[in-house]
């Protein structure tokens, strides 16, 4: 069923005076543009992911129509977003190298934090921490008014790694419990309480955000940037606060942590779809936990300690884990399908969305090489939908997979492909993280400059 | 409004350090003018944990499911275990939301059944501001000063001239206030060449009863404040600090994150294994049976380690074998070992020692146990625990790997680095876990690891994935010997390894730095670890190497920036 922001707005006889939320000046009104990043885990077998429409080389550049192609003749991994052809793009040929040159550690969490933050990870006490902010919340100034929930981190069960970091490098932890999510959006005061404290709570938070505001100047410098980032984010809630129970009305989920994985995947979708019907949000993440042993044939299995590593080795691993990422990409096409719901302006939720499909490896087996990435939406034309895009490997850094499996050239450093994300979206970053890594052969490899064909 | 009735809870401490000494009497003429520094201020945020601890305090009476929404703010991560780590307090924007909601519902809550209602029903806002700076005193660990009254004043204004709103208005900016989220300290004046200023007695009371108790200051330690600057006497107040029974909250607290016993949220045991009555692990009843065993496994393993700190030290620690039964552990967990005792493990004798539990899904509940001496060939002391070998596997079998990577890092202190990229992490295929394991000595990319680690995780074999005893696992019998030379040590099986734990220095050394790590949120002092750990071989007096620790300077002073 198709659902109007209007109508579903107008249920809450919000739209009568112009059609203009009481907060939203009329220049937000125009369909605001959105990131959206699907987060799965093992990332893919690439033989099961990869296609090579009409026989195309892997050893060339190249871009191909997605909608010429039958649904046969999308890869297994892929074939769940056929019907969605016009409105995705793939890019095929992207690498994580940068984890390659970075220290060793657990290759799940330096995949995490490099995948989505470009960076080099930190270490705080021995442990690996974010060092730079990641590439979606770069944006949250970009797209989001002060008045919006920054950003919404849903997870479904617990992402082993959490690489999300706001601004100030503080790990942002996806939400797996669709309750707390509705809370956090939707949640009004329990009842019992004052008429006056219901009222009065944006004039609470402006009391207590003055009290940090008013801190003595003798703290020490990192108490201070905490206090007053503290203070910042106050200010921000000072704004939000209480508002969205009255003007976006949601019944609250009924599942919690305990549901099923396809009741809490469905209870986190439809919260996000009404986050961004509502424009409540316009940065967000929908991170997933892989997939239970039933939906890969295998009851009972851990797919990562069952199968995840013994792809190169094991037909039936790469089997099981080529399943698992189909699997994942009929969740990825329920997603597109319930922001395609959502009408908007002149087309939809989706339409004025960029969806960014990624992974924190390339591989089940800890790989680095032919990191999978689709792109859905477009963010109103801003993105080039409906291609299938091709780089040859280009990095001149040798990796051996399995044993006697060398290659000698990885593909393109991830951080230009979300380099531009981010130009895409206006925000000119002259790099995100690192800008450039030694080759093997002593070159410098770039990570600055832009993906052809990947913007509109 | 009477504010004379405000300041006399707070005069004892709302005189704020002289930015500069008194000038000498009769100074000599040569001397060089000693230059002061400016008081340094710190700040760390407090812990979800200490927070939901802290709330109890800070509003008795609160109903403990208000409490426990603090447990909904988003995790902190880790260091070395534990979630007080001074690098890892930021706050995000989920924070603040969360945060704000908790404070606006807790007021709400507490407010209509709370004495400083009642106290203040029909009268002037004045009676309303006075309960509420009351409130914020506890909250903020410190006296309320006199200019943080005219914001109590306005906050409560907004109520309207209504009471029970003032209150809750009030009690809710409070539960939001920087001093109520912060450990604020505040240091004297210090000479500019120094490198550690000290902490104002008003900083170190409250910084005491926070880290000791998770609780503001008691009226005695508000009273000692001002001489806590000496040595000796925070020496003595620590000490008379320890006698409270909160303390052993925070015993319990401290031991929960070293144990790890996070772990047991996650529960996860083969239904057909250790719940063959169960049609399966989504049908009814598994959730709450592995949800069941696992808070009583908590429970066991904290009111252990509470009673052996308390009543007894080090060897009652590494030692002691009385343990508190619950009846879901006497069938679940120890029912071989209540057997030989001569013991039913349906019907057990003895007094109930009764605990209390709280779950996300069922809330607080009293649960019912007794305390019965195990056997010594099952169990000695918190190596031994159940709730610490419990879950440490996928499922259906437990993992040598982890078991002995607690040790290693947890018991040991050993810095152990994760896996290289792309080494393969996970073992598969046939055969027994030791089988499994001898490839890891094969292997020389593993074996620099794992050839320490192993070793300590093999012993433990003893002890299943539900921490019971067993003498074999299907069918094949277990095989517990270790080749631990590397350390030092020849023993065999489980209660010899945790033998040598116990007895091994460098064990009691790690155990301290455990404890300053968890006290001093993770600013260790190495110098100061050491001394105390020297004491700690000795002595084995757990509570006297806290003091130790606290005591110190470490504790009572902050860096000079």
């Amino acid at each position: 069923m198709s659902l109007s922001r209007r109508r579903l707005l107008q249920g809450a006889g919000l739209v009568a005076a112009g059609g203009l939320l009481p907060w939203r000046t009329a220049a937000s009104v125009t369909s605001p543009t959105r990131l959206l990043v699907f987060y799965s885990m093992h990332g893919c077998v690439y033989e099961g992911w990869r296609m090579r429409p009409g026989g195309r080389p892997a050893d060339q550049a190249w871009d191909a129509p997605l909608h010429e192609l039958s649904e046969a003749a999308f890869s297994p991994s892929l074939r769940p977003l056929w019907p969605w052809r016009e409105r995705v793009s793939v890019v095929d040929g992207l690498a994580l190298a940068s984890p390659l040159r970075d220290r060793a550690g657990f290759a799940h969490t330096i995949g995490a934090l490099h995948g989505w933050t470009g960076a080099p990870i930190g270490l705080s006490a021995g442990q690996p921490v974010p060092a730079a902010p990641s590439f979606d919340q770069l944006l949250v100034p970009v797209l989001a008014a002060p008045w919006q929930v920054p950003s919404l981190e849903l997870g479904v069960g617990t992402v082993l790694v959490p690489g999300v970091a706001d601004a100030h490098h503080t790990p942002l932890p996806a939400q797996p419990d669709p309750r707390q999510v509705w809370q956090r959006l939707f949640g009004g005061l329990p009842g019992g309480q004052s008429q006056a404290l219901y009222s009065s709570r944006a004039r609470l938070v402006d009391a207590v955000a003055r009290r940090y505001e008013a801190l003595p100047a003798g703290i020490v410098q990192a108490g201070r940037a905490k206090l007053d980032r503290h203070a910042t984010l106050l200010r921000e809630l000072e704004l939000r606060v209480g508002g969205f129970a009255d003007v976006c009305p949601t019944a609250a989920p009924t599942v919690d942590t305990d549901g099923s994985y396809d009741e809490r995947f469905e209870a986190q979708l439809a919260l996000l779809q009404t986050a961004f019907a509502c424009d409540l949000t316009r940065v967000a993440s929908l991170q997933l936990e892989q997939l239970p042993g039933e939906e890969v044939g295998q009851p009972g299995a851990d797919v990562h300690v069952d199968f995840a590593h013994d792809i190169l080795g094991s037909a039936l691993a790469a089997d099981v884990l080529t399943t698992h990422t189909t699997a994942t990409a009929a969740r990825f096409a329920r997603v597109l399908a319930a922001l395609d719901a959502v009408e908007e302006g002149d087309g939809t939720v989706l339409d004025h969305t960029l969806v960014v499909w990624m992974s924190e490896l390339a591989d089940g087996a800890h790989g680095w090489d032919q990191w999978p990435v689709v792109l859905a939406g477009g963010a109103a034309g801003r993105f080039r939908m409906g291609r299938y895009l091709r780089f040859p490997a280009t990095t001149p850094i040798a990796v051996e997979p399995a044993p006697g499996l060398v290659r000698e050239w990885i593909g393109v450093p991830h951080q230009r492909l979300l380099l531009t994300v981010l130009r895409g979206f206006g925000l000119q970053a002259g790099q995100l993280g690192v800008g450039g890594l030694l080759g093997d052969d002593g070159s410098v490899v770039d990570c600055t400059s832009s993906l052809e064909g990947v913007l509109g | 409004m009477p504010r004379s009735l405000l300041l006399l809870l707070t005069a004892a401490c709302t005189a704020a350090p002289s930015p500069t000494p008194a000038p000498p009497d009769d100074p000599p003429v040569d001397e060089v003018p000693t230059l002061l520094r400016e008081p340094v201020v710190t700040a760390q945020r407090l812990t979800r944990r200490q927070l939901e601890r802290l709330i109890t305090e800070v509003l008795p009476g609160v109903p403990l499911y208000i409490a426990a929404q603090y447990r909904d703010l988003p995790p902190e991560p880790e260091r070395h275990g534990f979630d007080n780590h001074h690098e890892a307090d930021g706050v995000s924007a989920a924070w603040v939301d969360r945060a704000e909601q908790i404070a606006v519902e807790a007021a709400a809550r507490w407010v209509g059944e709370s004495e400083e209602l009642r106290g203040c029903r029909g009268r002037d806002a004045a009676c309303v501001v006075q309960a509420v700076a009351g409130v914020a005193a506890r909250a903020w660990r410190r006296p309320v000063r006199e200019e943080e009254l005219g914001w109590i004043e306005e906050v409560v204004g907004f109520g309207g001239g209504d009471v029970r709103a003032g209150l809750e208005l009030g009690v809710a900016a409070v539960l939001q206030d920087p001093a109520f989220f912060y450990q604020i300290s505040v240091s004297e004046p210090a000479p500019v060449e120094a490198s550690r200023l000290p902490l104002t007695g008003e900083s170190l009371a409250a910084k005491l009863a926070l880290t000791l108790l998770g609780a503001p200051p008691t009226s005695a330690l508000i009273a000692a404040a001002d001489g806590l600057g000496a040595p000796e006497r925070l020496r003595e107040v620590a000490a008379e600090t320890l006698q409270d029974a909160r303390f052993g909250e925070t015993v319990a607290a401290m031991h929960h994150q070293w144990l790890d016993l996070d772990l047991l949220q996650s529960l996860y045991l083969d239904h057909e294994r250790y719940f063959p009555g169960l049609r399966g692990d989504a049908g009814p009843g598994y959730a709450e049976a592995t949800g069941r065993l696992a808070r009583d496994l908590r429970l066991q393993a904290e009111q252990f380690v509470t009673s052996a700190v308390i009543d007894g030290g080090w060897s009652q620690l590494t030692g002691g074998r009385t343990l508190w039964i619950s009846p879901t552990l006497a069938s679940e967990v120890h029912a071989g070992e209540l057997v030989a005792l001569g013991l039913d493990p349906m019907a057990l004798p003895g007094a109930p020692f009764t605990l209390t539990a709280y779950t996300p899904s069922e809330g607080y509940q009293q649960v019912d146990g007794v305390l019965v001496e195990l056997p010594a060939d099952r169990r000695s002391g918190v190596f031994t625990l159940p709730g610490l070998h419990a879950g440490r596997g996928d499922g259906l079998r437990s993992s040598v790997v982890d078991r002995g990577l607690w040790v290693l890092r947890r018991a040991l202190c050993e810095e152990v680095g994760a896996p290289p990229a792309g080494v393969e992490t996970v073992l598969t295929g046939s055969g027994s876990a030791r089988e499994a394991l001898e490839r890891h000595a094969a292997d020389p990319s593993c074996a620099a690891c794992h050839d320490r680690i192993d070793p300590l995780g093999l012993p433990w074999e003893s002890y299943d994935l539900a921490g019971a005893w067993r003498e074999q696992e299907g069918g094949v019998p277990i095989e517990p010997a270790a080749d631990l030379g590397a350390f030092g040590w020849q023993v065999d099986g489980a209660l010899g390894l945790a033998g040598a734990l116990s007895a091994d220095a460098r064990v009691r050394a790690c155990y301290v730095r455990q404890w300053a790590r968890y006290l001093h949120g993770g600013q260790v002092d190495e110098a100061l670890v050491q001394d105390v750990a020297a004491a700690f071989a000795v002595s084995g007096e757990v509570q006297t190497m806290v003091l130790d620790l606290v005591a110190s300077e470490a504790f009572s002073t902050v860096e000079a920036p």
